[in-house]
């Protein structure tokens, strides 16, 4: 044999068995290399509030209301929440809530599932330790430091003593966690790296809450948190079984609710209305309902079903009520509930796009808005930023059109002869005109003004002579799936990627690919990275001593 | 399942075959069509459309001027009130009524309710039906001068405001000089809002079978009873186009007719019918004989006319569930009505005694398009088959 042919043979198994003894390692260290943000304070969004009290406390406490929007950011809300702070108006609503989440967990008829201890039988202290420890754990997502748990029974002693009801001191000391920046805030903390002397690493509880918000859009469960301090995050196998676990878990759902919510602007449904006169049939249910049809069939198509995210653009099956039957104008088998329902193949009907929570969002309160329509088309769909209209734009001309125009395909010819007006709307029109036979409520229709609907046109040079063919269109553009992957990993990170992500991005993108589009892939993906996980802070000085950034003031006094 | 009314788009499977009925076009395919192929009726029958309607509201058609003084010359009708102080004029008598009998109902010959037996007295005051010769409504007996028949007893006939003559409605010639019967009266705004408010009284039509919706020498006109609610938009019409299901529960509501359509006007051949109602929001029921619609149809609604014969002793108990406990506020009279109705009857003439059993009436309709949702259709065709009705397929085309 010849000897160089035996040493490269020798070399290759060498290399191999390497590889086979330390596959994820390896699997890892081939991703390509990103550089990972700063850790994050995230502030807890109602939704997320909403998911730690169900878990916590049970799905039967009442929540006194929802707080203050966050501002959007980047395409999503979930990057808002990086850089929100807490204002004094809504530190008094966490205060409120704090209070009757404290008092409701407390009252009689849920003590006993509060409590693991009895707390008539002396000494109390030991009994409100436990629970504190418990439920301090949960609501921190983190153990409580012994100064933590000391001031949160200081406060029981204390309202105990005035009060002279244990329940009352134990309600004081859990809405002491309530209004803690260590509840309202996901601070993410790092640790050094002992595999990279000179990094840092996301601690075992940053760890879990990151995964836990992609996944659930929820805190970690007791489970996660179990798992995060015995540090098995930081082993293959333990991460992977509890991704796996946690994708298996009907609370993926929920999760991917979220996600959607903000990647589809969905609380612009907040601040919709719809002219009554012309729209009689757009009633305040058709608008929920509009928002959850969209959401129910996208997450029966996306996790439920686990089919090719891309069909979401052609998909006809979907949901009905009897109220939004009345603005599609087809039969609701079961008018009273939600049921399944397929659009058929002739109806003109096909994907997202064709649903009346897009093209009803997308539309002025009494008419329709192909520019709106295809801007957000664009935006929410394929990640492009539609600029705003220059500040100098002569309107009048256009509503001078209007008025003469029949149809709107004709108003906006005069949009696209203007040369300030033509660089955006030639990009926003032809999509948008392509779902005018759906009115501004999303009532199909043949005609405007009595001429018919000229649909035709093209996106990105692909041709299309109506909706569905349009919704092929987005199926087949690579920019609807490489949008998704930004957003998903964006959301997952809580900052907008960067370029140095960029090759990271590519190769998730082959691996979406790869699955065949699948959304559940692409998550276990992201949630089984090196890159989800990664932070860009130096190491720090004193090993052994946590680093987070500071959370942001709560600028009350009635807080304290 | 199948729906019937499709517009546009739909498709339903159906939850006993799983089977797919389709609808497509302006007015939708009839789906009936495809489930009626047992039947004489489906032949030919691929292309034909089915449109279904829901009721929005129903009231008398009293045809009334401003003052009332054309038709009540007289004055409108006197109450039970009225009736009561003149059968007892002084305050004695009155105290000893109200402590012998109770209430100003018990003014029966011995203290009877005259609501449950109006024949125990004759009111003192007059009793003012209507004496206008305009009225709203359809020939029902086919003459011109409302002669007797072998099945109809002699009447008065009135002319339409268009100047139709031979209209039936002796209905109208009792009640239309009761105030809460008259527009903006009690009973005309309860039944008018019945049908938006009472599930109960859900009333559907389905007309199947029609080539064009213009004119159609041939249609299937099926009523049922609904259960499910009416959307109303801001300014409290109803909303065209809801899903609304047949009740399962109410196979004896089911009844069907053929009908034409001439110039976008449906005209049905006569069918007994009986319908849920429930005016003041007691639940009962309608029977209504020779029923026949004459409906304008248009692109979400239709209104018109329901015009046919009610049985007497129906009619009589219906009434009384609506109006006993509201005497004090109807302004009605119950003897009074009891004997004009009688005295006024004109319809199903009973042989052996010349005692005419029914009396006409007609109704102002309207209604707004609906998907009409089968739950079994077989079921449904069974129900029709055993209740004895015409047999449809002789009169096909």
């Amino acid at each position: 044999m010849n000897k160089k042919l035996l040493y490269s043979g020798l070399g290759a198994a060498v290399v191999l068995a390497a590889a086979g003894g330390a596959l994820w390692l390896l699997g890892r260290n081939s991703e390509p290399p990103v550089k990972g943000g700063p850790p994050t304070a995230r502030l807890i969004s109602s939704e997320q509030y909403a998911h730690a009290i169900s878990y916590v406390f049970g799905p039967d406490v009442k929540l006194p209301g929802s707080f203050p929007p966050v501002q959007r950011t980047n395409g999503l809300v979930a990057l808002g929440t990086a850089q929100a702070e807490v204002t004094t108006s809504a530190a008094e609503l966490y205060v409120q809530s704090a209070r009757s989440i404290a008092a409701q967990a407390t009252d009689p008829t849920r003590r006993d599932f509060l409590m693991n201890c009895a707390p008539a039988q002396p000494p109390q202290d030991a009994c409100a330790r436990n629970v504190l420890t418990r439920y301090g754990r949960l609501l921190f997502r983190r153990p409580l430091t012994d100064a933590e748990l000391n001031e949160a029974l200081g406060k029981v002693q204390e309202t105990t003593r005035v009060s002279g009801d244990f329940y009352q001191g134990l309600a004081s000391g859990l809405t002491s966690f309530l209004i803690s920046p260590e509840f309202l805030f996901f601070i993410e903390r790092t640790e050094p790296d002992p595999k990279s002397p000179h990094h840092v690493r996301l601690n075992p509880s940053s760890m879990a809450t990151r995964l836990s918000l992609l996944l659930w859009d929820a805190p970690p469960d007791e489970d996660l948190l179990d798992a995060a301090e015995k540090g098995e995050l930081y082993t293959k196998h333990g991460l992977e079984r509890q991704v796996d676990r946690m994708l298996a878990s009907t609370k993926l759902e929920q999760g991917v609710r979220s996600f959607l919510i903000d990647m589809l602007v969905f609380e612009k449904f907040d601040s919709m209305t719809k002219d009554p006169v012309i729209y009689p049939a757009f009633t305040d249910k058709v608008a929920v309902d509009s928002r959850e049809q969209t959401l129910r069939t996208l997450v029966d198509h996306l996790v439920v079903r686990d089919l090719d995210y891309r069909d979401i653009f052609t998909t006809r099956r979907t949901f009905m009520t009897g109220d939004l039957g009345m603005v599609y104008r087809v039969p609701v088998d079961r008018p009273d509930i939600w049921t399944p329902y397929e659009f058929p193949a002739d109806s003109g009907r096909a994907g997202v796009l064709t649903q009346v929570s897009f093209l009803a969002l997308y539309s002025h309160p009494g008419r329709s808005s192909p520019t709106q329509r295809g801007r957000a088309m664009r935006e929410v769909f394929l990640c492009q930023v539609v600029p705003t209209p220059p500040p100098d734009v002569d309107f009048s001309k256009f509503e001078a059109a209007a008025t003469t125009a029949t149809t709107a395909r004709e108003r906006l010819t005069a949009h696209r002869k203007n040369p300030a007006c033509a660089g955006c709307h030639k990009i926003m029109d032809p999509i948008g005109l392509a779902l005018e036979k759906f009115d501004g409520s999303g009532t199909g229709r043949q005609r405007e003004n009595g001429l018919p609907i000229d649909t035709s046109g093209d996106l990105d040079n692909v041709a299309f002579t109506d909706a569905v063919g349009l919704g092929k269109a987005m199926h087949d553009d690579p920019a609807a799936t490489k949008c998704l992957v930004s957003r998903v990993f964006d959301y997952a990170r809580g900052y907008k990627a960067s370029s140095g992500d960029n090759a990271w991005l590519t190769d998730l993108n082959a691996k979406f690919a790869k699955s065949g589009y699948r959304l559940p892939a692409l998550l276990r993906d992201i949630a089984t990275s090196r890159a989800f996980y990664a932070v860009s802070a130096t190491a720090v000085s004193a090993p052994g001593v946590d680093r987070a950034p500071a959370a942001p003031p709560l600028r009350t006094a009635s807080i304290q | 399942m199948r729906a019937a009314g499709c517009q546009g788009e739909r498709v339903i499977t159906s939850a006993r075959t799983g089977a797919c009925a389709y609808c497509r076009g302006g007015f939708g395919v009839s789906v009936l069509a495809a489930l009626f192929l047992a039947t004489p009726l489906a032949a030919g029958a691929a292309d034909k459309q089915t449109v279904g309607f829901v009721m929005t509201g129903w009231r008398l058609a009293v045809n009334e001027t401003e003052d009332g003084k054309a038709e009540c010359p007289a004055g409108f009708q006197y109450s039970n009130l009225d009736n009561w102080k003149v059968q007892y004029p002084t305050e004695a008598e009155r105290d000893k009524m109200h402590q012998e009998f109770g209430f100003r109902q018990n003014r029966g010959k011995d203290g009877e309710n005259v609501w449950l037996y109006p024949d125990t007295v004759t009111d003192p005051l007059p009793f003012r039906e209507v004496q206008s010769k305009i009225g709203i409504g359809v020939n029902l007996d086919g003459t011109q001068d409302g002669a007797a028949t072998p099945t109809s007893c002699v009447h008065e006939k009135f002319v339409s405001p268009e100047g139709q003559t031979g209209i039936d409605n002796q209905l109208y010639r009792v009640l239309g000089c009761q105030k809460p019967f008259r527009r903006g009266g009690m009973f005309d705004t309860r039944f008018s809002n019945e049908k938006k408010v009472e599930p109960f009284a859900r009333f559907l039509i389905e007309i199947s079978d029609i080539d064009n919706l213009e004119n159609d020498a041939s249609v299937i006109v099926t009523t049922f009873k609904g259960s499910d609610k009416l959307v109303a938009d801001a300014a409290g019409n109803v909303i065209p186009f809801s899903s609304q299901r047949v009740d399962e529960r109410g196979p004896q509501y089911i009844h069907r007719t053929r009908g034409r359509i001439v110039n976008g006007v449906l005209y049905t051949e006569p069918m007994d019918i009986l319908f849920a109602a429930a005016p003041n929001g007691f639940p009962s029921e309608t029977y209504l004989q020779d029923m026949r619609l004459q409906l304008k149809l248009g692109d979400t609604s239709a209104q018109g006319l329901m015009a046919g014969y009610h049985d007497l002793r129906q009619w009589w108990k219906a009434f009384v569930k609506q109006t006993m406990s509201l005497e004090h506020v109807t302004q009605i009279s119950a003897p009074g009505v009891y004997q004009a109705i009688i005295r006024l009857a004109d319809g199903h003439k009973d042989p052996a005694t010349g005692q005419c059993k029914s009396i006409s009436a007609a109704y102002e309709v309207s209604f707004v398009r609906a998907f009409i949702v089968h739950p079994d259709m077989k079921s449904e065709l069974q129900v029709v088959a055993q209740s004895g009705q015409k047999p449809l397929a002789a009169a096909s085309k």
